[in-house]
């Protein structure tokens, strides 16, 4: 970057300008330090600080009754409903089946459990917890379309790229599903956010078969996707082709 | 290739703008080494450029709607982290240097495979001359060798114009240049 010399009245000025020139290009040997560990650490604590206290002035605005919206209740309610049946069916039938009913039934009582702490998880402000929550639903996944459902709310509206990562993932192997093929699609389309709409399309290019990435390649065609999306999967599409 | 490289510096920050806050961590990942290496540069001590390192970006989440598009993001990225250091600099009356020992033990000055003991020297000789540089010298030097090519961007990232720019860098490897005569004369005769 240092400019040539123009005025050449300094005897030394020549052989300045050189060494000059020389050092800037040694300064390119210097080496590039790296930060330590704790620089990361904390700032990802901090961000995750201010994403909290944002969500938590979101939640204060919209009141106590978004709480009932949750799906923690119907959850509750549904177990409460199952356990009284089981009991009912549980008297009506004799004392060979009552084992095998008894066992049926805390698998049932389990699995719901199971279903109402992840989709609880799923709505905690915590970040951690979120993920949490994802990786107790894996599992449930292809038995509940509740669960499949949320995951796909987080997957398209998580404030927390690591949760909505886990949340895509997680519904990857779903895509064979063609209720959740067209939820995907349906959810991609209607994105606003491109980041979103990002993540969707690379879910499709991951695990969608021929025929939903020939939808995705028409929705790029046809303009349906944001322009940076469209641009992306143009692009990659032809990468994957050649 | 993940589909995050593929986005730019100026879209994120609109993203960010937009409410969308996970997507500085894409920004921190691709920039919190390079914003490093200036602070320390400025600083001269690891604790405080890390510190000034995680305010920019914490800042630029601040000031998102603010970024113009037709600037340059990192002229914008840089010019926050220099200000912020030059407000604890404000604060704080002076840095506090790195000590000797700190110096020394900073990574990657020991001579690689590839490098003669006198390309060492000079090294180490340039990085000396470099921290007897007064801190303007030493960020103008830092941002137009490693960060920016021509003097416009050059002029954003140091809150000034093109030309004062072109102006503030010939001075600083004048004294660069005299530094490093200096040092090598001193360890000539030693």
């Amino acid at each position: 970057m240092p400019d040539k010399p123009k005025d050449p009245s300094g005897v030394n000025l020549e052989t300045e300008e050189q060494l000059e020139h020389e050092l800037f290009d040694q300064l390119g040997s210097l080496p590039e330090l790296q930060p330590s560990k704790r620089l990361r650490r904390t700032f990802y604590r901090r961000l995750g600080q201010v994403e909290t206290e944002h969500d938590q002035q979101r939640a204060k605005k919209h009141g106590w009754l978004e709480w009932l919206a949750q799906p923690l209740l119907p959850a509750m309610a549904t177990l409460i409903v199952g356990l009284f049946v089981g009991l009912l069916i549980g008297n009506q039938l004799g004392v060979s089946t009552r084992d095998e009913g008894r066992i049926e039934s805390l698998r049932a009582e389990v699995a719901t459990l199971n279903a109402t702490v992840a989709l609880s998880l799923m709505q905690k402000q915590s970040a951690g917890e979120r993920l949490r929550g994802v990786d107790v639903a894996i599992p449930m996944i292809s038995d509940s379309p509740r669960i499949t459902q949320a995951l796909l709310q987080r997957a398209a509206s998580d404030s927390n790229r690591s949760v909505r990562s886990a949340a895509i993932g997680a519904l990857g192997p779903q895509l064979r599903d063609p209720g959740v093929a067209s939820e995907v699609q349906r959810m991609m389309l209607e994105s606003s956010s491109p980041q979103v709409q990002l993540a969707f399309a690379e879910l499709v290019m991951r695990w969608g078969d021929s025929q939903q990435l020939r939808a995705l390649v028409k929705a790029a065609e046809d303009g349906r996707l944001l322009a940076d999306v469209e641009r992306y999967v143009i692009e990659k599409v032809k990468r994957m082709s050649a | 290739m993940n589909a995050m490289e593929l986005v730019s510096d100026k879209q994120l920050i609109r993203w960010i703008a937009a409410g969308d806050k996970s997507c500085l961590g894409t920004l921190f990942e691709r920039h919190h080494v390079a914003l490093y290496n200036f602070c320390l540069q400025l600083s001269r001590n690891t604790a405080l450029a890390e510190d000034i390192v995680q305010e920019t970006f914490l800042r630029m989440l601040k000031a998102s709607a603010s970024f113009r598009g037709d600037g340059s993001f990192r002229g914008w990225m840089f010019n926050i982290a220099r200000n912020l250091m030059y407000d604890h600099m404000r604060r704080e009356k002076r840095l506090q240097p790195m000590d000797d020992q700190q110096r020394d033990q900073q990574p990657g000055l020991e001579p690689g495979p590839d490098k003669t003991v006198a390309d060492h020297q000079g090294g180490q000789l340039l990085h000396k001359a470099l921290g007897l540089l007064p801190t303007a010298a030493r960020e103008v030097i830092w941002l137009g060798r490693f960060h920016f090519d021509g003097y416009t961007e050059l002029g954003q990232a140091l809150d000034c114009s093109a030309g004062t720019a072109r102006v503030r860098m010939h001075r600083a490897m004048k004294q660069l240049r005299e530094a490093f005569l200096h040092l090598s004369e001193d360890s000539a005769n030693a």
